[in-house]
């Protein structure tokens, strides 16, 4: 009971001190948030990665070419053969129709212009089209397809980009380590801020601190209020960082969109779920805690209040 | 009656870094309840005996035992927390002058913890009147006078009612008449069972008392 009422208290002390000077602390706080953000978006991009592979993103696309004169037929037996495939190779496939391609670019004011003369003759001369979405990068298997669907009759062309996958495995890869080594770099600065922002705060009360430790106060006592102080504007600057990464997510994804034929419609951030987000500011205070414990200790060791 | 010594040097050395002697080889006792003097000119280990008591300097050699627990066997833990039963009066005020008398009196409660706001009022309010010092209870430290700073140290330690109280030349910096108006705080405190060990190096106005002196030179018995 009394271990509760001296945590309200140092609440409570902590609250009233933080709004008494509120620039002084904003500050701490804009600091705090901007480097919870900065995890926070390597957090989230390890998320979207994920989401993004799943999205297809990684496995290379086939774009089969039918002869202009293939018939139904011929199409039903090269769908039919991409089918035998299995899952395991091929995600999904779309056919698009010669028709359906010229619609599509007559659709298009800019390019109406440079096609104008294809679009003007009454032969479509566009081919039918399949694109297979595959569902691996490996290449062996991924020429076997290549040699399979080829040999077909009226298959005009397979063209396939083998190194399209190890390209973006690796982009990916890199951005995961990236963003990882990043996190783990913030989180550092972060505990050095902390450290920090708590050694100024002893420094400030190290009359307090010292008396108080000749009266007889346990380490508990004088750590107690700057754990308090410390961990509540943590958890504001993780509030505000929360904000902050769904501000930015949004305006990403406006952007996205309105670019989505460039990138495709995989191409989309998702904000940190909330549970993850929680548990993110379950390892910050814990980390917080630790941090105060820590510099606490060193300030003790190499100061007077050790007594 | 060995239950009746509640302070026991035995052969105590203080030595500081540097080589400096401050207390060499001392041996007493102080039995529960006594109030005594501690008398030296400057430098000849007076606050360094009461740090020792107080358990903030550890002896180099020798043992220090307060009410049976020998202060050089144990943490630096307990020994902080065993100063939560000793009240002291620095030489030095050790007021704190980011807030107020009523603040800085309260203290010692906030550290030994378990007490309601009305609990720390009425403490706080009537040490504060033990030492005359009760219509002051809101103002600001630099506002006192030294012989009302001096009180206010008095306030604070005793505010807790400790078993010893310990004050380091409380008298100092005050005139005659205020320092016997001191003295005589302290013998009230006396009489209600505490034990007091107060340190001068002005030993004239110890006399009248009629109480045991210590005297020290250069960390040694002197007459
Ligand atoms: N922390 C310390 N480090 C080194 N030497 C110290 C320390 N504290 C005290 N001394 C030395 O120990 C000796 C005794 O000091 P102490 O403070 O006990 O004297 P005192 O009798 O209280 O003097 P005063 O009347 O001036 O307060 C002095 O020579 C002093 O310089
Ligand atoms: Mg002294």
């Amino acid at each position: 009971m009394d271990k509760i009422n001296n945590h309200i208290k140092s609440f409570k002390q902590s609250w009233s001190y933080i709004l008494s000077q509120p620039i002084e602390h904003l500050i701490n706080i804009l600091v705090l948030g901007l480097i919870i953000t900065i995890c926070g978006i390597g957090l989230s991009l390890n998320n979207n990665m994920d989401t993004w592979k799943a999205n297809n993103i990684v496995y290379p696309q086939m774009i089969v070419y039918m002869n202009t004169q293939a018939n139904q037929a011929d199409i039903d037996a090269t769908q039919k053969a991409i089918n035998k495939a299995g899952a395991k190779i091929v995600k999904s496939s779309q056919f698009i129709s010669k028709d359906q391609a010229l619609a599509e670019l007559s659709q298009d004011k800019n390019m109406k212009e440079i096609s104008s003369d294809v679009i003007s003759s009454s032969d479509n001369p566009l081919p039918d089209v399949i694109i297979i979405n595959t569902s691996t990068s490996e290449s062996s298997i991924l020429n076997k397809l290549d040699m399979q669907i080829s040999q077909i009759a009226m298959v005009d062309d397979v063209q396939v980009d083998m190194n399209y996958a190890g390209k973006v495995d690796n982009l990916i890869l890199f951005a995961s380590r990236l963003s990882f080594a990043i996190q783990i770099l913030f989180i550092a600065v972060l505990g050095l801020v902390i450290y920090n922002m708590i050694r100024l705060q002893m420094m400030l009360k190290s009359d307090a601190i010292q008396v108080s430790r000749l009266i007889g106060a346990s380490d508990s006592f004088i750590m107690r209020p700057l754990i308090h102080y410390a961990l509540w504007q943590v958890t504001i600057a993780t509030l505000a960082a929360y904000a902050g990464l769904f501000f930015i997510s949004n305006s990403l994804n406006n952007l996205f969109a309105s670019f989505s034929n460039l990138f495709g419609n995989g191409f989309k951030i998702t904000l940190l779920p909330i549970e993850q987000f929680a548990m993110m500011w379950a390892s910050i205070a814990i980390f917080t805690i630790f941090t105060v414990f820590l510099a606490v200790r060193w300030v003790f060791n190499n100061t007077q209040a050790k007594q | 009656m060995l239950e009746n010594k509640i302070i026991k040097f035995q052969q105590v050395t203080k030595k500081y870094t540097g080589d400096i002697t401050a207390i060499n080889n001392l041996s007493f006792d102080i039995e529960k309840g006594e109030l005594v003097f501690l008398a030296g000119h400057s430098g000849a280990g007076k606050s360094t005996i009461l740090k020792l008591i107080a358990g903030t300097e550890v002896a180099s050699s020798g043992s220090v035992v307060i009410n049976n627990i020998d202060l050089g066997k144990i943490s630096q833990n307990n020994r902080t927390f065993i100063r939560q039963h000793i009240g002291f009066v620095f030489q030095d005020h050790k007021i704190l002058f980011d807030r107020n008398v009523f603040d800085n009196v309260r203290l010692p409660l906030d550290i030994i913890g378990g007490f309601t706001e009305k609990e720390i009022h009425e403490k706080v309010s009537n040490a504060l009147e033990s030492v005359g010092l009760e219509h002051k209870i809101k103002s600001r430290p630099e506002q006192l006078s030294g012989g009302e700073q001096q009180r206010l140290c008095i306030a604070r330690a005793v505010i807790h009612k400790p078993k010893i109280l310990i004050a380091d030349e409380p008298t100092a910096n005050l005139d005659r008449a205020n320092a016997l108006k001191i003295l005589e705080l302290f013998k009230q405190f006396h009489k209600s069972g505490v034990t007091i060990i107060i340190s001068a190096h002005d030993e004239s106005i110890l006399n009248d008392y009629g109480k045991r002196i210590i005297r020290l030179s250069k960390g040694q018995f002197r007459g």
